[in-house]
């Protein structure tokens, strides 16, 4: 699946850092424009661009202060931030992968196929 | 995203998710259009192996065949490659600027 992947040290200690990507209030000024997001495991996300793109999802891993999972979008991504100190402050990465697709039975006879396929 | 729908474009993924069919679509770039056989000829599976994977690449829109009188020779459609490049593209460029304003709000705070 193809991943798309990007990191950057945050001149923070990681308390901060993790504020800064779980508060709703403290994502609208960076993430995206509004922003719900309930940290914790089934929790909702809720996400809107001013440009009109926007993406409903759920939480499905935290790990307080170091790591939070959620999928988002129709055609589902999963999205990985992972929270790390280092001298400079906290470093924080994200990964976004495409999941794979199980809408409809053309999609369902794929996935199928591909895990069936020898490598 | 324009051209391909989601899903289509899910199924591109998941058709590319597999490195022997990767193997095959780089074989079909460096040739213009083969036969099932003569793929089967250069990498290491058998014929009905590379069938296999072939059909699950049209299916996804990557390859498309044609008769030539008593043989099929595939050939590569690129175009739903550009759109998974695109989605990449497109997704990274949002983080970028998503992470510019973070790395901006942590500054100040």
């Amino acid at each position: 699946m193809p991943t798309v992947r990007r990191e950057v040290v945050l001149p923070v200690e990681p308390e901060r850092a993790w504020e800064l990507i779980t508060d709703p209030y403290e994502l609208e000024g960076w993430l995206a424009d509004d922003v719900e997001l309930a940290p914790e495991e089934g929790g909702e996300v809720r996400v809107a661009w001013e440009d009109g793109e926007r993406r409903e999802g759920v939480v499905e891993e935290v790990d307080e202060g170091r790591r939070i999972v959620f999928t988002w979008g129709e055609q589902p991504s999963r999205v990985i931030w992972t929270l790390d100190p280092v001298p400079e402050g906290t470093r924080f990465v994200v990964t976004e992968r495409t999941v794979a697709p199980v809408v409809g039975p053309r999609m369902a006879a794929l996935a199928s196929r591909a895990s069936l396929c020898p490598a | 995203m324009p051209g391909l729908s989601e899903p289509e474009l899910g199924a591109v993924f998941a058709a590319l998710a597999d490195p022997t069919r990767r193997q095959v679509v780089r074989s079909l770039a460096r040739e213009h259009a083969v036969t099932a056989s003569g793929l089967a000829g250069e990498l290491p599976m058998t014929r009905q192996a590379v069938a296999k994977h072939l059909s699950a690449l049209e299916r996804a829109g990557l390859v498309a065949p044609r008769r030539e009188g008593r043989e099929t020779r595939y050939r590569l459609t690129p175009e739903p490659l550009e759109e998974a490049i695109a989605w990449m593209a497109d997704v990274g460029a949002r983080w970028d600027r998503s992470l510019e304003r973070l790395s901006e709000r942590a500054r100040r705070a």
